[in-house]
């Protein structure tokens, strides 16, 4: 879209349905390795109402933070990015006193999203709050390259596809335009027999069906994700193919591209580490988990140089797209 | 993206038509993993009605493809739907044994074969250098490999045919005495380096081994 102060950085929304899953303790983590690759990494906690990635990386009384620059505080939102202890690792922290900054207004998102998109970093990873408000959708949808997150439990992972599956919906309505959107929907209900469209990929058969141009299009929007998935805190005893399993199904019943970046071992030792509040890769270099973290962030980096990113990673909401046949 | 119920029983099991039942049984059993009741995986992803529909479909797809009749009987269904080339129709094929060892070496490893140049398709004592060689009465390591090398033949492609280590080879050519092996070993090593020279293996490793300790 507007390339010309659009720097070529990779973002990296982390989210997972369900609280408790590791996202923070995954974008802590991975922002570490990647910097000690001496790559310019940028943190930034969006998990807003709730923030607490300060206390992973390290950064006990974050000074600026995202709110001063939601509320016009800060002009520039580099003004609020904070050095960490760690060289080439860059932070912008979501705490603050204003609890109001959780119910962004729509155009205050979209002038956060348009200003993260512009900072000059190699990797901006976000840590996303649990949850499907809007807010999370949006923010994941800043690229099309998000990470889900999830742990083996049932609740995870009906939490995970919950996400998915809103990601996809919030997609549509990106697409469409509003009444196109409306249209869509009564028409679902309507071949439903009164009870209202339950899956976002019914929507999207029933609109290849009414409209195949739209339908294509859509389709084709919806198969330019790169999405990763990663399984945290996985137990020894647990199926250590549930992650490529659930990948199949997102393939297979949603059209979605997932792409599955490995198990990561669950350790009690995470727990010590985050009480002591220090890096647990540098305090426990030599679990499995920390081996596992580092399998992850080689991973991520192969997949990334075999889909380099295509084309502008902000997608911004609101803006309608028109598909109709004749432009 | 086709729906699950309109896709065939190939797609549905993530199947090459050309699979075998072993295959078949063992798509099937990851498939049960996946939409099992019990899977993990797919938790809460389906309505209890659309779960029931998908492992229906499944057990079905399995019971067809599994059984040759019913399978071939599929598959001219699909054939006549336009659905399968028939170049792909399931064939039964007895089983045959699998071999453990590669004995006629047609896997994966290329032969190395000897270039065909000028230089190598006359025979070599046409070559001026090597009969000015030839006719020395004694021949150490190095004229060897001065044949060797106006032949345009290289030390891998003589490894290769002789399965003589090339350490050993570089030894004779290099007169290595120390790293040499015993006489009676010693003579057949040079033998076969002539042979592959397409020189006489016999004069060869008489004259060689006159200068050899």
């Amino acid at each position: 879209m507007n390339g010309e102060e659009n720097p070529i950085n990779n973002i990296w929304p982390i989210g997972g349905g369900k609280g408790g899953s590791g996202k923070t303790f995954l974008t802590g983590s991975l922002g570490l390795l990647l910097a000690r690759k001496g790559l310019r990494t940028l943190v930034i906690d969006a998990d807003l109402g709730a923030a607490n990635l300060h206390t992973v990386i390290g950064v006990a009384h974050p000074g600026r933070t995202l709110s001063d620059f939601v509320n016009r505080k800060v002009e520039n939102l580099g003004d609020a990015v904070m050095k960490t202890p760690v060289p080439n690792l860059y932070f912008i922290s979501g705490a603050g006193d204003n609890l109001d900054v959780a119910n962004l207004v729509h155009s205050q998102k979209m002038r956060l999203l348009r200003a993260i998109s512009k900072l000059p970093y190699e990797h901006i990873l976000l840590d996303l709050g649990a949850g499907t408000s809007f807010n999370t959708i949006d923010f994941f949808l800043i690229s099309n390259t998000g990470i889900f997150i999830t742990t083996p439990e049932p609740t995870s992972i009906e939490n995970v596809y919950r996400l998915i599956r809103s990601v996809y919906l919030r997609k549509i309505r990106q697409v469409l335009r509003e009444e196109a959107f409306r249209e869509l929907l009564q028409e679902a209900v309507m071949r439903s027999n009164g009870t209202s469209a339950k899956n976002p990929e019914d929507m999207l058969r029933i609109l290849k069906a009414c409209n195949p141009v739209q339908g294509e299009l859509l389709e084709e929007s919806l198969r330019a994700f790169r999405f990763k998935l990663v399984l945290n805190q996985l137990r020894k005893q647990d199926n250590h193919q549930i992650g490529t399993l659930i990948c199949r199904i997102c393939e297979k019943h949603l059209g979605l591209r997932v792409h599955f970046l490995g198990n990561i071992l669950h350790d009690d030792r995470v727990h010590d580490a985050v009480c002591r509040k220090v890096s647990f890769l540098d305090k426990y270099p030599y679990t499995q988990t920390a081996t596992d973290l580092r399998e992850f962030c080689h991973r991520f980096l192969a997949e990334r140089e075999d889909n380099p990113p295509a084309g502008p990673p902000i997608e911004r909401t609101g803006e309608t797209i028109r598909i109709t046949a004749n432009g | 993206m086709k729906p699950f119920e309109e896709q065939n029983y190939y797609e549905m099991l993530d199947l090459q038509t050309s699979a075998s039942s072993f295959d078949v049984r063992h798509a099937y059993k990851t498939a049960l993993q996946i939409y099992g009741e019990d899977s993990p995986a797919s938790y809460s992803f389906f309505s209890q009605d659309d779960r029931a529909g998908i492992l229906a479909n499944l057990e079905r797809a399995f019971l067809t493809l599994i059984n040759d009749q019913s399978r071939m009987e599929y598959d001219r269904s699909l054939i006549t739907a336009g659905l399968m080339e028939e170049s792909e129709q399931y064939r039964r094929v007895p089983k045959k044994p699998i071999p453990i060892f590669d004995l006629e070496e047609t896997g994966n490893i290329t032969r190395m074969v000897f270039p065909h140049t000028e230089k190598t398709l006359c025979p070599p004592v046409e070559h001026p250098v090597v009969r000015e060689i030839m006719s020395k009465d004694s021949l150490t390591g190095q004229d060897l490999r001065r044949i060797r090398i106006e032949l345009d033949i290289t030390l891998e492609q003589i490894v290769e045919i002789t399965k003589i280590r090339r350490g050993l080879l570089s030894a004779i050519e290099e007169d290595r005495h120390e790293d040499l092996p015993s006489m009676f070993h010693l003579k057949s090593f040079v033998r076969a380096y002539a042979d592959c020279l397409r020189l006489d293996p016999g004069e060869v490793a008489a004259r060689y081994l006159k200068q050899a300790p």
